[in-house]
């Protein structure tokens, strides 16, 4: 008792200052906690993370190149010469077809994926965790197996290609091919996650649902198309902006596949962002290219949220 | 009702069918699952060469080594290469460092974007959730000159010039990118789905906010939380941008970012490559990935499944 006595008489003895703020104190309590403990985060975040990012957006307006060089500013050259250089348009559409074509095959061969990994049947786990493995693996480790694939030397493709009687293809001069290379190794590595998705929202899909449409005698297409398609609204929404931002962003694999090879033609954009940077430390100019990508992503997210109706933000 | 009366003929061919499509069926999971494989298998006999064998074997879909050579795999695991170790080292300091940090984080922001008012509270969220969706290619410019001018570091003056900044210093693999909004997200969705008593109680028997987020609220949290430590982990063991662009002192690389930097050396150079050495690497790089998958899987593949529904 008597330590409540002694705490009770200490908090009364304080003066008048430290009591209209203790009062405050109690009164926003839930607020300085929460202050408390959001702030480092929060200014590790303002330092780190958003104060380059809005750099960037003035660093389009500057003719930068190396560190060392001080800045000049130079208005909308940088992008002026994003729109009139055609490297960079043709960079951003090579990036949105070949992301598309990733995109396409990872959708499809996932949702097929996904169908089969849903039946009931033995090893169902297992055949999941393979699916998923190339996911978790390193793209550095497992794009230079395919590099390795296609070199003209000890490449197996080719051997594969003699052993079916057809004649060898000298990969890295044939646009086609390095473009498929590319789109095979991102569907390698990106097709289990796409299934994965898939499969939560086959299984967030209420099975009373399929019960009731049984009772009703709803044939297996019927099903499929009025329970299933429609059950999967959300999910599908969330797979093609992840799919799409994903794969416009495609830059391992033409790092260390195809390096831009043949002539530029596989030059994606973010690559193209990367050798301003990192090859030429055009500061500017990557910058430019950055922020028109960000635009481009930012346009289609809402686009895509807009056209499928969805009500929530994110 | 003619439908049930099956006569004998049908019954066999329904069970004909149903075992075709079952055959079908595992067909083409087997078939799926041996194309997500057979990298790795290739790897393996791979590292079992060196690397004129390699160029002389004639190339086949799993290459059996004439000889067998053990010397790649001792080098991956530090024999003869005094750079291997350092390699490791770096990879799982900075997987620990982000994993620990990002669990913490997001455990403590999500709990208080979940359950506390506070002035600002969606404004700072939503600033959060949309930084997240920029791609990273946004700041990858401006972060590096921040790091190169960062001031008081590396000889830089307080205005950031005359030294090199964070360019080529450990630290750099460190600090950047440390909040993580998904992370932060998925949380604050999980509490969202927690009822609140647990809380309620704690705080009437005088726990402080603290101690109810490590103490009650974390325990129960732990599937959320095992996915964003799983995830962050071996993104972080993966990553091999950062320290490809920041670092050129070979002790300082984590192994990720030392094979890229091989294979970038190996593809301009002339003459041979040593790739049975690079693939080995790489096999080093994956195993432990695979590892902890497998053994953690059931936490990944809820976590995406609850944060694409949710999300």
């Amino acid at each position: 008792m008597g330590k409540v006595d002694n705490k009770i008489s200490f908090s009364g003895g304080v003066a008048g200052s430290a009591r209209i703020f203790s009062g405050w104190y109690h009164r926003h309590r839930e607020g300085v906690t929460a202050w408390l403990l959001i702030s480092p985060i929060l200014a590790y975040f303002l330092i780190f993370q958003a104060f380059p990012g809005a750099f960037g957006f003035f660093l389009g307006f500057f003719h930068w190149i190396g560190v060392i060089v001080p800045p000049k500013f130079c208005g909308l050259a940088n992008y002026i010469a994003f729109f009139r250089e055609p490297r960079y348009l043709l960079a951003l559409w090579r990036a949105f077809y070949i992301g598309s074509l990733v995109m396409l095959v990872n959708i499809g061969v996932g949702f097929a994926g996904a169908l089969l990994l849903n039946l009931p049947i033995r090893g169902r786990g297992v055949f999941r965790t393979i699916w998923y493995i190339p996911v978790v693996t390193s793209t550095v480790a497992t794009s230079q197996m395919f590099l390795i694939f296609i070199e003209p030397s000890v490449g197996v493709a080719n051997r594969v290609l003699e052993q079916l009687g057809l004649t060898p293809v000298v990969w890295f001069y044939s646009t086609f091919w390095m473009v498929a290379w590319i789109v095979i190794y991102s569907s390698w590595r990106g097709i289990g996650f796409t299934a994965v998705l898939w499969l939560a929202g086959l299984q967030s899909i209420d099975p009373i649902l399929y019960e009731a449409a049984q009772i009703d005698g709803a044939g297996a297409w019927q099903k499929f198309w009025h329970i299933t398609l429609p059950g999967l609204r959300t999910i599908s929404i969330f797979v093609l902006v992840t799919g799409f931002i994903g794969a416009l962003q495609i830059f391992d694999p033409v790092l260390f596949i195809s390096q831009g090879m043949p002539w530029g033609t596989t030059e994606v954009i973010i690559y193209r962002i990367f050798r301003d940077f990192y090859g030429d430390f055009n500061f500017g100019m990557a910058g430019a290219g950055s922020v028109m990508v960000a635009i481009v992503i930012i346009i289609f997210t809402i686009a895509t949220f807009r056209l499928l109706g969805e009500k929530r933000t994110l | 009702m003619t439908k049930n009366i099956m006569t004998k003929a049908s019954t066999t061919r329904i069970i004909v069918t149903e075992r075709l499509k079952r055959g079908f069926i595992y067909f083409i999971l087997i078939a799926g699952s041996i194309v997500f494989l057979y990298p790795i298998f290739y790897a393996v006999a791979v590292g079992f060469m060196d690397k004129y064998q390699f160029a002389a074997t004639p190339p086949s879909l799993l290459p059996i080594p004439s000889q067998f050579t053990i010397v790649n795999y001792k080098k991956l695991l530090g024999v003869g290469d005094s750079y291997m170790k350092y390699y490791f080292l770096n990879s799982f300091a900075r997987a620990g460092w982000y994993v620990s940090i990002m669990v913490i984080t997001s455990l403590v922001a999500g709990y208080v974007f979940a359950r506390l008012k506070f002035w600002g509270r969606e404004v700072i969220f939503f600033g959060l959730l949309i930084s997240a969706m920029l791609p990273y290619v946004v700041t990858m410019a401006p972060t590096y000159i921040m790091m190169a001018r960062f001031p008081l570091v590396s000889g830089n003056n307080i205005f950031g010039q005359g030294g090199t900044g964070f360019i080529d210093t450990y630290p750099v693999l460190l600090i950047l990118g440390l909040v993580n909004v998904l992370g932060i997200f998925l949380m604050r969705m999980a509490m969202y789905s927690l009822p609140i008593d647990f809380e309620e109680a704690a705080r009437i028997d005088g726990a402080g906010t603290l101690r109810i987020i490590f103490q009650i609220v974390a325990p129960i949290q732990k599937p959320i939380l095992a996915y964003i430590a799983i995830t962050t982990g071996i993104m972080l063991w993966n990553d091999w941008f950062t320290p490809f662009i920041y670092i050129n002192t070979n002790r300082y690389l984590p192994l990720a970012a030392a094979i890229s930097k091989m294979t970038s050396l190996a593809v301009g150079q002339h003459g041979l490559p040593d790739w049975p050495r690079i693939i080995t690497l790489g096999l080093g790089l994956t195993l432990p990935c695979l590892i902890l998958f497998a053994y953690f899987q059931r936490y990944i593949v809820e976590g995406l499944a609850s944060a694409a529904i949710k999300g």
